[in-house]
């Protein structure tokens, strides 16, 4: 089992017990009957479980990947992992300002800002593609949604 | 005035052009709706009823149907595409769907995908037409112990996704975690919401559908080196079914079309339940199951019939009993009450005309879907050679404005980019997301069945467990869980032989 994944199952392991805990504060049942608290607490111990049962079993079967000393390692693959884990970064950095300005400067700025920096910036394709497409795209999401099914999109300073 | 002539004068009204046009324009929107993640038919109709308030009752329902079905092939053409469910009655098809379209074989996905629906579309109608009054008598046996006992059975049949049992069941079980996340339904008390008002409401599944198959998806794919190649390129030559495939197809959809009517009518089960049952029946009865997940062509008729099958089947209750199939027939029933209409048992005497002209138009709708997909199949398989460093910026920004759509809660938006970086490593280490979305769809339902039949039998046990359909339900769900147990331990004892 990968590093990574044995922390993602420590935190969903974390998560199963804040739930335990939240269903112990709740009445689990009333006259036999069950309550608030019963589904909760029920499933809660049942995920704890089976997460406990999948650190087990990867351990008892021995799925343990070895890691590869530095040396051993393909840069190749090296360089992708590395560029992989920016490009998610850079997207998600993306997704965080968006939705960050989204109320400020309105829907259409947000929505366009986000397609010219992912075409532009992280895919690295030119600068007329990246206007084109975020361009025509902010105006097809734009009259779909606000325009014709009449979702109240916010609107910035500018009134777009 | 008997059933075949209620019938006869239904499909008079529904061919007449006035009820045409609805009809297509309820497909069309349909196929839109299923298209875009975030604005699911039941959104969709709730956008559009208000224009319908004092119109035509019959037109108005024929357009919403249109929207329904429509929007159940709309669902497909994402999850085969881009993988991304428009619909979560779509999570099934997008597993083999994606995987057939990677592998350049997008056009006879849609293809099948397109007649199963029809086939079974309209084999659903026929039924409906032929078995409404007697199944509405039927499903009239399910109360609560049986609702908890089918809940419960598809629930665990989500383990079968994927084959890892254990991280399965463990992503149904958080999602039926998530699900308690707000106000308790039968007491009113808040639960899990830490303080926070806005975590009252609970967390919608559509939010975290397109976390999951959308942010967390376009997050996988950043660094997989094999995911981030755009599909083959599929020539128009090749975007219809072989006949291979049709043969591969043809009893998928039969099960398919059979399994989604019958959970269809059940009320409150609806078509996502019917697809994931049809998927895991169709992995159960293949000679190589194992291609499941890989690209399996059955894996995309079972549950492409199902879906369509089932959004005819959830007419039943809706019309019959006024207990809604689906939050789409929720809707609907809502609409038919502005109109001024009663649904329940009486609704096939009282106002045949309505109930009739709705299912004859359900069967033209099918027409005009297999003729606009068929037809349509090259145009879809076309759009497999944008490439993706191009689609995923446009996916990102319609998971953003479709998520805001929902209740314009900028609380969404960053729920919807957590569980997407969640998603992200739960895709990284194959962790199903499918199960952890329909637990929080199926709980709430799990959760009401569960309390209500142990208030009815006081808090007993056996009275609950010993009804006749949740006896067999539960065995089956015994079944479910421990047969890969049974099977490891007796593979063993054979190689020991």
């Amino acid at each position: 089992m990968a590093k990574g994944e044995k922390i993602f199952l420590i935190a969903m392991a974390l998560v199963a017990m804040l739930w335990v805990a939240g269903a112990s504060q709740l009445t689990f049942t009333d006259d036999s009957i069950p309550a608030s608290g019963f589904v909760p607490m029920i499933f809660a111990v049942v995920f704890l479980g089976l997460v406990v049962a999948i650190l087990f079993s990867s351990k008892r079967i021995g799925t343990v990947v070895p890691t590869a000393k530095a040396s051993e390692r393909d840069p190749k693959t090296d360089l992708e992992q590395r560029d992989g884990r920016n490009k998610i970064l850079k997207i998600l950095g993306g997704l965080v300002v968006t939705i960050g300005i989204f109320e400020i400067v309105g829907a259409s700025l947000a929505i366009f800002s986000l397609l010219f920096f992912l075409i532009k910036i992280v895919e690295h394709r030119s600068s007329l593609q990246a206007l084109l497409v975020s361009a025509i795209t902010t105006l097809i999401l734009h009259l779909l949604f606000k325009t014709w099914l009449g979702i109240p999109l916010p609107t910035g300073p500018w009134g777009f | 005035m008997d059933s075949l002539d209620h019938i006869l004068h239904g499909f008079s009204l529904a061919i007449s052009l006035k009820y045409l046009m609805f009809c297509l324009a309820g497909v069309l929107i349909g196929q839109i709706v299923g298209v875009l993640p975030g604005i699911g038919p039941s959104a969709g109709i709730s956008i559009l009823l208000p224009l319908t308030f004092g119109g035509d009752p019959i037109g108005s329902m024929i357009m919403f149907s249109g929207i329904y079905y429509g929007s159940q092939y709309g669902g497909t053409l994402t999850s085969v595409l881009i993988k991304i469910p428009g619909e979560s009655s779509s999570v099934m098809t997008s597993i083999d769907g994606y995987e057939l379209a990677r592998q350049g074989r997008a056009g006879p996905t849609l293809g099948v995908a397109a007649v199963a629906s029809f086939v079974a579309g309209t084999v659903g109608v026929i039924a409906l037409m032929v078995a409404a009054p007697t199944l509405s008598k039927l499903a009239l046996l399910f109360g609560p112990a049986e609702y908890f006992a089918l809940v419960l059975l598809g629930l665990t049949s989500l383990a079968l996704v994927g084959g890892a049992i254990l991280k399965g069941l463990a992503m149904g079980a958080l999602g039926i975690l998530l699900a308690t996340i707000g106000v308790d339904p039968q007491l009113g008390n808040p639960r899990f919401t830490f303080d926070q008002i806005w975590l009252l409401d609970g967390i919608e599944f559509l939010v975290l559908a397109v976390a999951f198959f959308g942010v967390g998806e376009v997050l996988a794919q950043a660094i997989d080196p094999n995911l981030k190649k755009p599909a083959n390129p599929v020539s128009i030559r090749y975007a219809y079914p072989t006949k291979e495939d049709w043969n591969k197809s043809k009893w998928p959809t039969v099960r398919g079309g059979l399994i989604g009517f019958v959970i269809g009518v059940l009320p409150a089960a609806g078509a996502t339940v019917a697809s994931f049952i049809a998927y895991a029946v169709e992995k159960k009865v293949s000679k190589t199951p194992e291609k499941f997940g890989k690209g399996a062509i059955e894996g995309i008729a079972g549950p492409e019939a199902a879906n369509n099958s089932a959004a005819a089947g959830a007419m039943v209750p809706m019309f019959a009993l006024g207990i809604p199939g689906s939050n789409t027939t929720a809707v609907m029933l809502g609409a038919l009450i502005m109109f001024g209409l009663r649904p329940g048992p009486a609704m096939f005497d009282s106002n045949p005309e309505f109930v009739w002209t709705v299912m004859a138009s359900m069967y033209v709708g099918n027409v005009m879907l297999l003729i606009v997909n068929m037809a349509l199949v090259g145009l879809f398989v076309y759009m497999l050679r944008a490439p993706y460093g191009l689609m995923y910026p446009v996916i990102l920004c319609l998971c953003i404005i479709g998520v805001y759509s929902q209740s314009n809660s900028m609380d969404d938006l960053w729920v919807m980019l957590v569980f997407g970086l969640i998603g992200f490593f739960m895709r990284k280490y194959d962790y199903p997301a499918a199960p952890l979305v329909l637990g929080l769809v199926l709980c709430p339902l799990f959760e009401n069945a569960l309390r209500q039949s142990f208030t009815l039998s006081q808090g007993a046990i056996w009275p609950v467990i010993s009804r006749p359909i949740t006896a067999t339900l539960l065995l089956i769900t015994a079944v479910i869980i421990f047969s890969p147990l049974l099977v490891k331990l007796f593979s063993k004892k054979i190689k020991r032989n």
